[in-house]
C-alpha cells in the first residue's frame, strides 16, 4: 500500500520593505528552507507565491519573511465584483506602491530644500559666514539620518545576510562623512567660529581635523534619492495586466428563466442556465449552443480574424463577440473556471515565475564594497604602521569610505533611463522599466504572432478572377454592392475593394444566409442593365443553388485554397461568374523588420493559431525560416517555455489576448500597440504605431540605453576611484570630494542626454532589399485582377 | 524579462556568519600586512615632514570674514 500523495496547496503572501531584486532572491531563499515549501517571489509584483505539500499556518511563513527584515502579509480577499467590478485584484499593491511613492517624494523634496545650502556653502567661501559650519550640521544632519533612513535600513538588512548592495555603498560613505564631520566639529578645529573651506584643489598634506564633508553626505543622499524617486515611478503597475484581461468580459447577461429573459450581472450566472446573444453582443461565458447561428469573431482570444461559424451543439467561448445571427447558449463554466479567467491565471504565473535580475549597480557594488573598505582598513594600517597618530590614521581611512561612495550612483541608471525610455516615446515605443534593458542584450531568438503582427490582421481582397466574358471591374461592383448588407469581416473587404473603385449599385432584398453567403437583387436601370439576382458566398453554396462552376475557374479555386486563402464566389443568371481571394495580408514593412532583426542576431520565428500552409506562405514572403502553426491559444506559452529550455533567450511580439501569456513567459516581451490592453499590459515593451520595425528599434534603443547606463556607471565609479589613492595618502580636501562628486554627477547627466540622438528607422517606407519577397508573392498595393481566357 | 537570471545562485552555502567572520580575518590579515609593510617602507624624516606640515600652526586663531576684510 502506498502512501496518498500530499495535497499540494497554493499561498500567496504579500512581500513589504524589499528595495531591489537581491532582497525578492533572499526572501525566496528563506521561504525555500521551510519543510515542504516551494516559494518564488517577484520584486517588481512584491509578491510571494508558494506551493506548500504540508500543512501550514500562512502566520509562519510571514514569521520567517519578518525574521529576514521584511514585512508580509496575506493578501486581501478580493471585494465583491458586483460592487463596481473591476478594481479588487491589484488595486491592493497599487495603493502601497503610490503611497511609497509619495513618502519618496516627500523625502525628496525635504533633501534637496535641506541640501542646496549645505552645497552652496561649502564650495563658496563668500558664503561661509562666521558659523556656517554649525548651520551646515543643522540642515545637513536630517538628510543624512531622516531622509537617508531607507539606504541605512537597507544596508542593515544586507549586512544581516551578509550581502553588500548600493545601499550599502551610500550608507556607509553618507555615515562616514557625517560621523567625521561631527568628530571635526565637536572634538576637531572645524567648529572654531571663522573656520573657513578654501577655494582650492591643491592635492597637498592638511589637518583633516579641521575639514567637514557634510556637503559630500547630503549630496549625495539627495541625489540618490532623485535616482530611486525616477525608479519607482517607472516600475510598472502590478496586476495591471490581469484587470484588463477581466475587463474584457461581458459585465450583464440576458438569462432565460421560466421562458422569458431576466437581464443579471454576469456573475450571477450559473452552470446549466441559458442564455441569449444577439448580434454584437459579447458571449457572456464559455457554453454549447443550444439554438441559433451566428458567426461569432474570436479574434480576441484567437488571434484570427476570420469569424466561426456556430450552430447547435457547438462550443462557445466567453467575452467573443457574435457579429450576426441570434443565439442561445447554455453555460458551461463559470467564473474562474472560463477560459478568460485561465488565461488571466496563465499571465500571472508567468509574471510571478520570472527571475529578478539584479541592478547593475548592486552587482558592482557587491564587489566594490568590500574592496573599497578592504582599502579603508588598509590605510588605517598603514598610517598607524608608518608611525603616524590615531588621529592622522583615522583622517585618511575615514576620506577612503567617504570618497570611495559614488555621488552618481544614484543618477547613473535612472537618467539614462528616463532620458532612453523618453526619447523612445517619442518614436512611439514605449519601455517599462530598466530591467527590460538586460533582456534585450541578451535576446538571441524572437517569436513573432503572425495575425496583426507580420499581417495587417483585416481581410483584405487580393485577387478578383472572372470567367470569360466577365469583367472584373463589373464583377467586382456587383459583389461589392451584394456584400454591402453584411457585417462579416470577408463581406466588408471585398465591398471595400469595391468601393475603392467605383460607385455601388442599389441592392434590394438582401438576404444573409448564416455560414453560406448572401444574395439580393440589383436595382435595374435602362441605363445599367445586367443581372438582377445575385448570389455571393462559398462556392459549394452557389453549386447548392444551382450556379455551376466554370471549368476556367476550377484551377484558380483550387490554387488559391492550397496557399491558405479564402475564396468567395459571385453568381447570376445560372453560372458562378467570378471568384474573390480574400486573405489577410503581410504588412508592407514586415520583411524588411525580419531583416532587421536578423541584423540584431535574433532568429525570427513565425508562431500562429492558423494553418501550417498559410503561416508557412506568410513566412516565404517576409523571410522566416522557422515556423510554429496550428497553436492553441494556451500552448502558445509552453512554446515559449520550450524554447527557453533549449536555452535560447526569447523575446516575442503579439497583440491579441491569446499572446498575453506568452509576451509574459518570454525573456523580452513586446506588444504592438494596434492590439488588445491585456497584450501590452503583460508585455515589457509596446510599440505604439503597430509597425514591426519598431521591434527592431526598440531592441536597438534599449541595447543603446544599457550602453549609456553602463558607461555612466563606469564614469560615476571612475571620478571616485581615481580619488581614493589622493585620500588613502592624506591629501582628500572638501573641495576635491565636491569637485568629484559635481563632475561625476555633471558627466553622467550628460552622457544620458545623447540618447537624444537616437533615429528609428521604422516609420520610414519599406526599402527595396535583397531579402524584399519577389515580385510574384509581393503583397499587391491593389487587388489583382484577372479574366481567364 | 530573464526567467533564469540569478547572480548569487552559484555561490557556496556558507552561513551568513561564516561569511562575514571570513571577511573579518581578511581585514586582519589587510591590517597587519599594511601596518608591517608602511613600518618596514616609510621613512621616519617623512613622517616627521608630513606631521609638521599638516599641523595647525600653534596659535592661529580663526578670524571672521569681517575681521579679515577689516
Amino acid at each position: 500500500m502506498t502512501a496518498p500523495q500530499p495535497q499540494a496547496e497554493q499561498i500567496e503572501l504579500l512581500i513589504g520593505g524589499m528595495t531591489c531584486a537581491s532582497c525578492a532572491m533572499r526572501v525566496e531563499k528563506r521561504l525555500n528552507k521551510v519543510e515542504g515549501v516551494s516559494a518564488s517571489v517577484n520584486y517588481a509584483t512584491e509578491k510571494a507565491t508558494l506551493t506548500t505539500t504540508v500543512p501550514i499556518d500562512p502566520a509562519e511563513l510571514i514569521e520567517v519573511v519578518e525574521k529576514s527584515g521584511y514585512r508580509a502579509s496575506l493578501p486581501q480577499p478580493p471585494a465583491q465584483e458586483d460592487d463596481g467590478g473591476g478594481q479588487a485584484d491589484g488595486a491592493g499593491p497599487d495603493a502601497a506602491a503610490e503611497a511609497e511613492l509619495a513618502t519618496l517624494r516627500h523625502k525628496l523634496i525635504v533633501a534637496a530644500v535641506l541640501s542646496v545650502p549645505v552645497i552652496a556653502m561649502a564650495m563658496a567661501p563668500a558664503l561661509q559666514f562666521t558659523y556656517w559650519q554649525w548651520a551646515s550640521l543643522t540642515l545637513a544632519a536630517p538628510v543624512v539620518i531622516w531622509a537617508g533612513w531607507p539606504f541605512h535600513r537597507a544596508a542593515w538588512l544586507n549586512l544581516r545576510q551578509g550581502a553588500a548592495t548600493m545601499d550599502t555603498l551610500v550608507s556607509l560613505g553618507t555615515l562616514a562623512a557625517l560621523a567625521w564631520s561631527v568628530y571635526a566639529l565637536f572634538l576637531g578645529t572645524a567648529g572654531v567660529p571663522g573656520m573657513t573651506h578654501p577655494f582650492e584643489f591643491t592635492i597637498s598634506p592638511s589637518d583633516g581635523a579641521s575639514h567637514i564633508y557634510l556637503e559630500v553626505s547630503a549630496g549625495v543622499i539627495t541625489f540618490m534619492l532623485l535616482g530611486r524617486y525616477f525608479e519607482k515611478r517607472a516600475k510598472r503597475r502590478a496586476g495591471a495586466a490581469l484587470r484588463a484581461l477581466l475587463d474584457m468580459g461581458a459585465k450583464d447577461v440576458a438569462v432565460l428563466r421560466d421562458g422569458t429573459e431576466v437581464t443579471i450581472p454576469v456573475t450571477q450566472l450559473q452552470v446549466g442556465e441559458q442564455f441569449v446573444v444577439r448580434p454584437g453582443e459579447k458571449i457572456a461565458t464559455d457554453g454549447v449552443v443550444v439554438s441559433g447561428a451566428a458567426a461569432v469573431d474570436a479574434s480576441m482570444l484567437t488571434g484570427e480574424p476570420v469569424p466561426v461559424e456556430v450552430a447547435d451543439g457547438d462550443e462557445v467561448t466567453g467575452a467573443t463577440v457574435n457579429t450576426s445571427g441570434h443565439l442561445v447558449v447554455r453555460a458551461t463554466a463559470v467564473g474562474a473556471d472560463t477560459q478568460l479567467a485561465q488565461m488571466a491565471a496563465m499571465v500571472e504565473r508567468a509574471q510571478s515565475g520570472k527571475a529578478p535580475i539584479q541592478r547593475l549597480a548592486d552587482r558592482i557594488s557587491a564587489v566594490f564594497v568590500p574592496v573599497a573598505i578592504a582599502i579603508a582598513v588598509a590605510t588605517l594600517g598603514a598610517w598607524l604602521g608608518a608611525g603616524f597618530g590615531v588621529a592622522a590614521a583615522m583622517t585618511a581611512a575615514v576620506a577612503v569610505l567617504i570618497i570611495a561612495c559614488p555621488c552618481a550612483l544614484g543618477l547613473a541608471t535612472p537618467t539614462a533611463l528616463l532620458v532612453g525610455t523618453g526619447r523612445g516615446a517619442q518614436l512611439g515605443i514605449l519601455i517599462k522599466g530598466p530591467e527590460v534593458l538586460e533582456s534585450t542584450r541578451r535576446s538571441d531568438t524572437v517569436v513573432l504572432d503572425k495575425t496583426g503582427t507580420v499581417t495587417t490582421g483585416t481581410m483584405t481582397l487580393t485577387e478578383t478572377i472572372t470567367t470569360a466574358g466577365t469583367p472584373a471591374r463589373q464583377a467586382l461592383g456587383i459583389a461589392g454592392a451584394v456584400e454591402a448588407g453584411s457585417e462579416h469581416p470577408i463581406a466588408r473587404a471585398i465591398t471595400r475593394a469595391a468601393r475603392e473603385a467605383m460607385e455601388l449599385p442599389q441592392v434590394r432584398d438582401f438576404q444573409n444566409v448564416a455560414g453560406k453567403g448572401v444574395h439580393g437583387t440589383l436595382r435595374r436601370t435602362e441605363e445599367a442593365g445586367g443581372p438582377e439576382r445575385v448570389l455571393v458566398g462559398r462556392p459549394e453554396w452557389l453549386a447548392e443553388q444551382g450556379l455551376d462552376l466554370p471549368e476556367d475557374l476550377r484551377e484558380p479555386l483550387a490554387g488559391a485554397r492550397s496557399r491558405g486563402h479564402t475564396v468567395v464566389a459571385a453568381g447570376w443568371d445560372g453560372r458562378v461568374r467570378a471568384l474573390f481571394v480574400v486573405a489577410d495580408v503581410v504588412k508592407p514593412s514586415s520583411a524588411e523588420a525580419v531583416a532587421q532583426l536578423r541584423d540584431l542576431g535574433l532568429t525570427p520565428v513565425l508562431l500562429t493559431g492558423d494553418h501550417t500552409a498559410v503561416a508557412e506562405q506568410v513566412a516565404r514572403q517576409v523571410g522566416i525560416d522557422e515556423v510554429i502553426a496550428e497553436v492553441l491559444p494556451q500552448d502558445k506559452v509552453d512554446v515559449i517555455t520550450r524554447l527557453q529550455e533549449q536555452g535560447r533567450v526569447v523575446a516575442m511580439v503579439g497583440d491579441g489576448v491569446n499572446d498575453a501569456p506568452a509576451l509574459a513567459q518570454a525573456d523580452l516581451g513586446m506588444a504592438m500597440g494596434t492590439g488588445t490592453d491585456v497584450a501590452m499590459e503583460a508585455a515589457d515593451i509596446t510599440l505604439v504605431r503597430g509597425d514591426l520595425r519598431a521591434a527592431a528599434d526598440a531592441i536597438r534603443l534599449s541595447r543603446r540605453t544599457l550602453g549609456t547606463i553602463k558607461s555612466n556607471l563606469f564614469w560615476a565609479f571612475a571620478y571616485n576611484v581615481a580619488a581614493i589613492p589622493v585620500a588613502a595618502f592624506g591629501l582628500l580636501n572638501p573641495m576635491l570630494a565636491g569637485a568629484a562628486m559635481a563632475l561625476s554627477s555633471v558627466f553622467v547627466v550628460s552622457n544620458s542626454l545623447r540618447l537624444r540622438t537616437f533615429s528609428a528607422r521604422a516609420g520610414k517606407s519599406p526599402a527595396a532589399g535583397p531579402l524584399s519577397p519577389s515580385p510574384s508573392s509581393a503583397t499587391p498595393a491593389r487587388p489583382v485582377e484577372r479574366s481567364t481566357k | 524579462m530573464g526567467t533564469r537570471m540569478s547572480t548569487d545562485t552559484d555561490r557556496r552555502e556558507l552561513g551568513v556568519p561564516a561569511r562575514l567572520g571570513l571577511y573579518g580575518a581578511i581585514l586582519l590579515v589587510v591590517f597587519a600586512a599594511a601596518y608591517v609593510l608602511a613600518g618596514a617602507l616609510v621613512p621616519d624624516e617623512t613622517v616627521q615632514r608630513w606631521t609638521e606640515h599638516s599641523a595647525p600652526v600653534p596659535g592661529t586663531v580663526f578670524q571672521t570674514n569681517e575681521e579679515v576684510a577689516a
